[in-house]
């Protein structure tokens, strides 16, 4: 996956032939990506589609049966881990100690100081219950405690599965402004999720999975806006249809309530059509022009596979 | 080495189920050598320090269960909570947490050898020096197999908690292996006709056996001369010590090859 943005050049991460079988279920079946730096990278995929299997194995806590992976251009190992800040499969912690406890464990493994526990719980705001156990957290203070620990000493990676798993609209709303602030700062965000609002609304970059398989990978932007449908109507439909016939842009074309719907490739331009159809005598009454959503390329994408 | 240390401290300094354990432990020490002091007194058998360690050590053995089973819970809701994950996530290799689990045991190995070792000096002050014996420490060198036999059991519950992964199955395995290794014992003692000593090879019967009661061994004996039946002879301290230790290599062996080949 190739950006064209000259800053996103150092690849961060890169997976080849990834492979992770459980008895005769292929979790993961053969897969390669790159991550840049600097891009919010998601892995969009529905519950059980591999990705948290995927970050397991880059993770070293499961280990692949198949495939190899480097993390900064080096082979992958404990020291590099430490570089990284990771939430996978929800927040864990030791429910009898404090918040404050808990990140110093962490601080101990990644060898940061101590003094950054303060930054972390101030920035997902739980300074205030540094001394509250674990167990006497909402979820939603749970999972921002997660996100404070994967923060801990400003991590050159940040991963994180399922981050807004479990809460409510406002904490979701806080989780993902956490994410935007730490993108917009440059920080190299792997992002696991099976919302595509949310991969929509935060990645640059995406790779779709699907029973262990990429059906895509490359820039979020270029996923929803390969494709565009259009919606037209004419007096004579009739007409309207065999003047279509001629037009370049457009792969296929149905009728629908007294309209066109039509799939247009993505150089499609709207007043290029109008000026074809005048030239044609055929006058418009309906044309409006929808840029496929995430989701709409998504079930096309994993309905196809 | 140190950042280990001080991870396990971490979390284990401030874990109730950690100080039920070893208060427990203690408690049931201090409980058991009083009530074989009793006995001792009751049955007129004449103590001295050379007598004391081994019939206190042997005592306060059966006591190491519960040193036992702490160790595996620690471990055990490591796995359940998801934390040992966490750790390897975070910038662990699994090496380090295997290490950092057994810096935690031989910790609390030592800490069992010290608190018996005190004891018993504690009850020769009490039952005083002119009845036991000038010499405090004679016998004291018994200490060195309490504390083989105090890594066995440790080493027993950590293989089992690595095997096993979840805290009550654990437990309850661990509990039951001693008496269920006990029958084994018995049933192959009578097939054999009294003819074998493999039960005495078992892993819990040689632990039990590495620091012996002198008092019951001696009854034991004039109960094997007395019997009509053939009693096979119990195995040489020094068999006893060697396979201890292959027992401890073993399990720990074993334990590491189970974290490093399984998916956490």
């Amino acid at each position: 996956m190739k950006s064209n943005n000259p800053a996103l050049s150092e690849i961060v991460l890169s997976a080849t032939g990834l492979q992770k079988r459980f008895g005769r279920l292929v979790a993961v079946n053969n897969i390669s990506f790159q991550v840049e730096k600097g891009s919010v990278f998601g892995l969009l995929g529905p519950n059980g589609s591999g990705k948290s299997t995927t970050l397991g194995m880059l993770l070293s806590v499961l280990s692949p049966d198949g495939g190899t992976f480097q993390w900064f251009g080096e082979a992958a190992d404990a020291a590099q881990r430490r570089k990284i800040g990771t939430m996978i499969e929800g927040p864990n912690f030791y429910t009898y100690l404090s918040a404050y406890n808990n990140l110093k464990i962490n601080a101990t493994i990644k060898e940061v100081p101590y003094t950054d526990i303060e930054r972390v719980l101030r920035k997902v705001g739980l300074w205030e219950r540094k001394n509250s156990k674990y167990k006497t957290f909402s979820t939603g203070m749970k999972q921002r405690l997660g996100i404070a620990n994967a923060l801990l000493g400003n991590p050159k990676l940040l991963i994180l599965d399922e981050p807004t798993n479990g809460l409510d609209p406002q904490g979701i709303a806080e989780v993902r402004d956490l994410i935007k602030e730490e993108a917009e700062r440059g920080q190299t965000i792997i992002l696991a999720s099976h919302l595509l609002d949310e991969v929509e609304k935060v990645c640059t970059h995406l790779a779709v999975l699907q029973k262990g398989n990429i059906l895509y990978q490359g820039e979020t932007e270029a996923f929803i806006k390969g494709k565009k449908r259009v919606e037209i109507s004419a007096d004579d439909l009739g007409a309207l249809r065999q003047a279509l016939q001629d037009y370049p842009d457009i792969e296929k074309i149905v009728e629908k309530d007294n309209m066109l719907l039509l799939e247009v490739k993505p150089e499609f331009q709207a007043q290029e059509l109008n000026k074809f159809l005048a030239q044609k005598g055929i006058v418009l009454n309906h044309l409006s022009v929808e840029k496929h959503a995430l989701e709409t390329q998504f079930l096309e994408l994993t309905s196809k596979s | 080495m140190k950042k280990l240390l001080r991870l396990e401290y971490i979390k284990y300094t401030r874990s109730t189920i950690f100080y039920i354990f070893v208060g427990l432990f203690m408690v049931l020490v201090v409980l058991s050598e009083i009530s074989s002091l009793y006995l001792s007194n009751k049955f007129g058998i004449k103590l001295t320090f050379a007598s004391l360690w081994p019939s206190l050590i042997n005592t306060a053995g059966s006591m190491n269960i519960f040193i036992g089973i702490l160790i595996m819970v620690s471990i055990t809701s490591e796995y359940q909570n998801r934390t040992m994950r966490q750790h390897i996530v975070d910038g662990l290799d699994k090496k380090d947490v295997f290490i950092a689990k057994h810096l935690y045991a031989v910790c609390l190995a030592m800490f069992a050898v010290v608190f018996v070792a005190l004891s018993v000096i504690a009850v020769g002050f009490y039952v005083g020096f002119s009845t036991l014996g000038s010499n405090p420490f004679d016998g004291s060198q018994l200490i060195g197999r309490y504390f083989v036999q105090v890594l066995g059991y440790i080493s027993m519950a950590i293989f089992f908690a690595f095997l096993i992964r979840s805290t009550a199955v654990g437990i309850i395995v661990y509990l039951f292996y001693m008496p269920l290794e006990s029958l084994l014992g018995v049933l192959i003692s009578y097939l054999s006709h009294n003819d074998t000593l493999i039960p005495q090879y078992f892993p819990k019967a040689i632990l039990s056996n590495m620091v012996t009661n002198p008092d019951m061994a001696k009854l034991v004996s004039a109960a094997k001369s007395a019997s009509p039946v053939k009693i096979p002879v119990a195995l040489s301290e020094q068999t006893t010590l060697i396979v201890g230790c292959i027992y401890i290599i073993a399990f720990t062996a074993g334990s590491y090859l189970l974290l490093k080949k399984r998916d956490l």
